[in-house]
């Protein structure tokens, strides 16, 4: 049963931990991530390659399992769920939308199956056409993927991804390669399915998806270091160890890797360790 | 489309999955012909059991001589002292049999065989002014029908037609009037008057000559009348219809005895048919009626019918054919399912995004699984239908030769089916099982696969060599055996690969070691080092692949290398068994007969009542002077021989052929010209040049027997045939006989076996003329009908062989008035069931030998589709540099030509390993001589067949390889769905 609170805030995750085991070595790809993603907001997630938010975005989207932490969709706990809750979960409340359009479409479906299946799935009644005409396919309704264009294979993937207006939609760089007009189309399709009360978390490096972006995390080394809200400053942040990334500059001015912390009042003191 | 409507009933996934197969047509091929081959395989296994059943009532019917009587022929007879005319009882019992046609009557006169004193008893006919001659009347339904006249035919009523030899000694035709006379022993004389209806011809011993296309006096033979059991006269028979015959009886107070007979009326009978007419046949003895007012005097009904015993010996031969193909029609499906397995995870693990995307949208793995069953579906669907279709021709064209009903047909449908139903579980058990993995984590890179854990390889060899040893233990050619080769052959495709890998490796080493050449990039040492380095990191695929074609082309090699070795063992074995294509077991005391011309017995001027009672007798005669006897004078092709028992310096018991070489080359079978019987034919040679040698010796002076001798100087020379005894060509042994003598032989020649050898393991050839002589009065060749032995006789067993059929030679030997206990035909011996079932699969063989190279075909195309498609993107990037994608292309090539010429290697090594044991896996009968021997060129012929074979799945890679590489800058654009 979801709750109003859980509506609101349909992800939440704690110290997410991934890592990924080698024969002869092991990749920590997230290393205990906080973070809840509230629905009506459109959430940018950057940060250099190898940051860890491919992997983050596969663990909200329940395609992956986290080594460590807990993840909740909606109010279930999705690390305790039964497998069918999670299939259910991925069914009707997650939509995905790949990098690549082929890897979020069937080569033998058409885009017009696509989105009954897609509707199928939400169970719910949707009208393929529309869903066509509003990513400016109509017309395309019978063509196959590989007849369509790689902008417009995206288009389709997002259409699909936003039928039936799904709680949580979660887009892995979904413009990387797109041209400006396809890249446009889909940030409009994205911001407008935030606004209609989707959460909507996007890992970009596309500075127009950023700029649109309700708020900004910044990943790095596996962590959240930044929290941006739109129109607001950049926040460190903290995990619930207590851990927090410092921003270059900052690292830059307490040179040594050490400082030390003092509260004042309502104020938390960095000093490099030899001013003291 | 037009506004939102409810959501879609049945997934679009799922309505879509049968058409899925056009969006990758290549994959779509290999994907069936799996399923065809695997389906195939199945579904000849009910078509090659039903057509071995019928072949092998074919095969079992053409082996019964035209005059083999009723307990041998496929007919059943019926026979009685009562006519069992029609809507009797006997007849309507006759006609619940199935499959018999239209009984003939058949009535002969009885009276001699009934009679306490057949001897005394007379029947003769005779015409006014002339002297009687023996004759007998038969009667039966249509005698103008049955016979072929002489002259005019007339239209009397009840009259008799009489053999063209009596008609001109009694100078009657048609329209005169004969008489026939019967005196019966303590009743007097009777007789009965008949018009003549015309005369017909005779064939050799009085047998009336059949109308063209009938067998009805031939099946007779030359003993009429008929009886299971008890043996006639033959003297002429007077022909008439069956009321003339029974009023005639009335008249002259004669016996008749009568039978009806249906012969099995099936053109080509199945064996399910011969089974079903056995089954009535066998039940009838007890059916039927007892004989009414016989007063003991007619004898009671009997059954007499082949049939039973030719279902039986069919049957026998269709489980021993079976037998002899179900290890490799199982090996066949096994390996057609390891392919299928193949393909199900090749299939699975190109479709890798596709698998994330469905887990992703929350379908349950089962459903994933379902869908890739949807997905294959038409392709089993049609896949079913021309792989039962495939299996049908195959068998037609390849198997034994006997027809399929539809009832076999849908039977292999069913066992297609369920093979493809199978299959398909199977790649729905795989994508569901990997849908799982994959819903778990998609991104997990796992850990080592299976194959690096399990050492399939070394259970492979391990179950090999096991297999090869235990060879000798058994004794008989089972269907196992048949899965020697194939073990051998994948074990040796699993060794070629273990040695492949780490030289490849220390050779890709090398090449990185190297500095490159100056003056411009070296295209093709970066193709040879792209094709090692993938040969040498190659996954379990390749393996695999190795093992699958070499295990099909050295099969194929080793089939080639049997085929004519098996084929010319079978007639070598045959000929062995029978010795000539008739053999007729002579009556010792009246063999003399066939030689007009043979030595009476001699006469010494005794008293026999002198000799009468002593035991020894015969003994005190071996050394007096007789005058010698000499060969029976046979017709050509034909010879007498002789046999007994004797004991090689003391040793077990063996047997004694004594033959007359002049006559014996051209009436033995000597079997195919190279298939071993070839040295006893030399050897007949050698014993006929020693013979004569012995002969031209100064006459040995006679002495008394007193050290159990014959007193012989010079050994007599023979042949041993089979275990030589330990005895050594040019050493004198001792040979001790039945008749209770010694004398030395000298072997002249070792032979691997000797037509006429039989079953024995050892067999001792002498010459007639040097061997007979030393029996002196007991030398079976002397006339004893001319004049009676004085003393009483240590007999040889004598045998008739001709080149000529046994019909021929009963007439023969019955025109000689030869007695005969038994007449052996080549044919026969053939027809044992390990011979027949041997000839019978021989080509169903071959083409499972096919099947299995093609299953190592459609195994390389995966793989090469495979190699190919995991280098798409490289094709794209390497387009952009010198190596270009014609680089990419023929490295890839490489690949597939390394992977195939190590197969064909291993092929051709195990074709060599297995010539030991070759001839213990193919020799139909390993208890029989001579034992199966491989030659040298039928090994190089093998080999010959393994390397040319192995061009077809190069040829098919390379195929593969191009189509898939053809479009490969569109695919990785457009698809990239690896």
């Amino acid at each position: 049963m979801t709750t109003a609170d859980d509506a609101a805030v349909p992800l939440r995750c704690q110290g997410l931990v991934r890592v990924y085991r080698a024969a002869t070595s092991e990749t920590h790809a997230l290393r205990g991530v906080d973070a809840q993603f509230a629905a009506g907001r459109f959430t940018g997630v950057v940060g250099p390659s190898g940051s860890g938010k491919s992997s983050l975005l596969a663990l909200l989207a329940l395609r992956d399992k986290p080594d460590a932490g807990t993840l909740d969709v909606l109010g279930t706990s999705t690390t305790e769920a039964r497998p069918s809750r999670v299939r259910a979960l991925r069914r009707t409340a997650i939509a995905w939308i790949a990098q690549r359009p082929t890897h979020s479409l069937f080569p033998h479906l058409s885009a017009e199956e696509h989105l009954r299946l897609a509707g199928r799935l939400r169970r719910t009644p949707l009208d393929p056409a529309d869903a066509l005409d509003q990513v400016g396919l109509g017309g395309r309704a019978g063509s196959l993927p590989v007849q369509l264009s790689g902008g417009e294979q995206q288009r389709l993937a997002v259409a699909c991804a936003l039928a039936g207006r799904p709680p949580v939609v979660l887009a892995d760089e979904p413009t990387a390669e797109l041209d400006d007009d396809s890249a446009g189309l889909v940030l409009d399709a994205l911001s407008a399915a935030a606004e209609q009360g989707s959460c909507v978390v996007v890992t970009t490096h596309d500075a127009r998806l950023v700029a649109g972006a309700d708020r900004v995390l910044l990943l790095r080394h596996g962590v959240l270091s930044t929290d941006r809200a739109a129109g607001g400053g950049d926040s460190a942040v903290i995990d619930s160890a207590g851990r927090l990334q410092l921003p270059q500059a900052a690292l830059d001015l307490l040179h040594g890797g050490r400082a030390v912390v003092s509260v004042h009042g309502d104020h938390v003191r960095l000093d490099p360790l030899e001013d003291r | 489309m037009g506004g939102p409507g409810p959501t879609t009933r049945v997934s679009p996934l799922l309505l879509r999955a049968p058409r899925r197969w056009r969006s990758d047509r290549l994959w779509s091929a290999l994907v069936a012909a799996a399923l065809l081959l695997l389906v195939a395989s199945a579904a000849a296994a009910p078509l090659v059991t039903e057509a071995a059943q019928n072949a092998a009532v074919t095969r079992v019917l053409e082996t019964v001589p035209e005059a083999a009587p009723a307990a041998q022929a496929p007919v059943v007879r019926i026979t009685g002292g009562a006519p069992p005319l029609p809507g009797s009882a006997v007849r309507e019992l006759l006609e619940t049999a199935p499959g018999l046609g239209e009984p003939e009557l058949f009535g002969a006169s009885f009276g001699a065989e009934v009679s306490g004193d057949s001897n005394r008893w007379r029947s003769e006919v005779s015409a006014e002014g002339q002297e009687p001659l023996e004759a007998r009347l038969v009667a039966v339904d249509a005698p103008a029908d049955e016979l072929v006249p002489v002259g005019e035919v007339g239209d009397a009523r009840r009259g008799v037609w009489v053999d063209e030899t009596t008609a001109t000694t009694l100078g009657v035709a048609a329209g005169d009037q004969v008489t026939v006379t019967l005196t019966i022993p303590a009743d007097g004389t009777r007789r009965a008057r008949f018009p003549v209806t015309g005369v017909y011809q005779v064939a050799l011993g009085n047998r009336p000559v059949d109308r063209e296309g009938s067998t009805f006096w031939a099946r007779r033979g030359g003993v009429l009348p008929l009886s299971t059991d008890l043996r006639g006269r033959r003297p002429p028979v007077l022909v008439t219809d069956p009321s003339a015959l029974a009023s005639a009886a009335i008249q002259l107070d004669e016996v008749v005895l009568w039978s009806v007979e249906a012969p099995f009326a099936e053109a080509a009978p199945t064996l399910r048919q011969v089974r079903g007419t056995a089954d009535v046949v066998e039940g009838l003895g007890r059916d039927l009626p007892p004989q009414v007012g016989s007063g003991g005097r007619l004898p009671e009904y009997e059954v007499a019918s082949g049939i039973p015993v030719l279902a039986d010996r069919a049957n026998g031969i269709a489980v021993a054919s079976v037998e002899r193909t179900r290890a490799a029609a199982w090996s066949g499906i096994g390996l057609a399912g390891l392919a299928t397995l193949l393909v199900a995870v090749a299939g699975e693990a190109r479709r890798r995004r596709e698998r994330e995307l469905e887990t992703g949208l929350g379908l349950h793995p089962v459903g994933v699984g379902g869908l890739r069953v949807m997905e294959l579906l038409p392709l089993a669907a049609v896949a079913v239908a021309l792989g039962t279709a495939l299996a049908w021709l195959g068998v037609r064209v390849a198997g034994p030769d006997g027809g399929v009903s539809t009832q076999g047909v849908r039977a292999a449908l069913l066992d297609g089916a369920t093979a493809a139903a199978g299959a398909l579980l199977l790649v729905g058990a795989i994508g569901a099982t990997w849908a799982r993995v994959t819903a778990r984590s998609a991104r997990d890179p796992g850990s080592a696969t299976w194959s690096r854990r399990l050492p399939w390889r070394t259970v492979l060899v391990v179950a090999a060599v096991a297999a090869v040893l235990g060879l000798p233990g058994r004794t008989e050619t089972g269907g196992a055996d048949v899965v020697v080769p194939i073990l051998v052959a994948a074990s040796c495709g699993a060794v070629a690969v273990s040695l492949l890998k780490p030289a490849l490796r220390r050779r890709a080493a090398r090449g990185r070691r190297r500095a490159p050449a100056h003056g411009g990039f070296p295209v093709d040492r970066a193709v040879n080092t792209l094709a090692l380095r993938r040969l040498a990191t190659a996954s379990v695929g390749h393996d695999l692949v190795v093992v699958l074609v070499a295990a099909g082309l050295g099969t194929v090699g080793f089939v080639a290398v049997a085929d004519r070795g098996v084929q010319e063992s079978v007639q070598a074995k045959s000929a062995v068994l029978a010795g000539a294509e008739t053999s007729a077991r002579l009556d010792g005391e009246r063999s003399a007969r066939l030689d007009p011309g043979a030595v009476a017995y001699p006469d010494l001027g005794l008293d026999p009542e002198l000799l009468r009672g002593d035991p020894d007798s015969n003994q005190v005669f071996l050394n007096v002077d007789v005058p010698p006897a000499r060969d029976l004078a046979t017709p050509p092709g034909a010879t007498v021989v002789w046999t007994d028992q004797v004991r090689v310096d003391s040793q077990r018991p063996v047997r004694l052929l004594v033959v007359d070489p002049g006559t014996a080359d051209d009436a033995l079978a000597w079997g195919p010209p190279d298939g071993g019987r070839a040295p006893a034919r030399a050897a007949l040679d050698t014993l006929r040049r020693a013979s004569a040698e012995h002969l031209a010796a100064p006459p040995p002076p006679v002495v008394p027997p007193t050290d159990d001798t014959l007193g012989v100087p010079a050994p007599v020379p023979v042949v041993i045939a089979g275990d030589t005894l330990g005895t050594r060509v040019g050493e004198v042994s001792r040979l001790r006989s039945t008749l209770r003598q010694q004398l030395a032989v000298l072997p002249v020649a070792h032979v691997p076996a000797f037509p006429g050898q039989g079953t024995e393991q050892t067999l001792v050839v002498a010459d007639s003329e040097t061997f007979l002589p030393l029996l002196q009065l007991n030398d079976p060749r002397y006339d004893t009908d001319a004049r009676e032995p004085v003393v009483p006789r240590l007999e040889l067993q004598g045998s008739y062989l001709s080149s000529a059929d046994p019909v021929a030679v009963t007439e023969v030997l019955a025109a000689a008035d030869v007695p005969v206990t038994q007449v052996r035909s080549l044919a026969e011996e053939a027809a044992r069931p390990g011979f027949v079932a041997t000839a019978l699969v021989r080509e169903y063989q071959v083409a499972l030998a096919v099947v299995l190279v093609l299953i190592g075909v459609v195994g390389l195309a995966v793989q090469a589709d495979r190699s190919a498609d995991r280098s798409l993107t490289a094709a794209v990037v390497l387009r952009r540099t010198p190596l270009a994608d014609r680089g990419l292309r023929r490295a890839l090539l490489l690949e597939q030509t390394v992977l195939v010429a190590v197969a064909t290697a291993a092929a051709v090594l195990s074709v060599v390993l297995l010539t030991p044991v070759t001839g213990r896996l193919l020799d139909p009968d390993p208890s029989l001589l001579p034992a199966l021997v491989v030659r040298g060129e039928s090994v190089l012929f093998g080999v010959a067949v393994v390397v040319a074979t192995g061009l077809v799945p190069l040829a098919v890679a390379a195929g593969t390889t191009r189509l898939r590489l053809r479009h490969a800058k569109e695919e990785v654009l457009l698809r990239d769905d690896r």
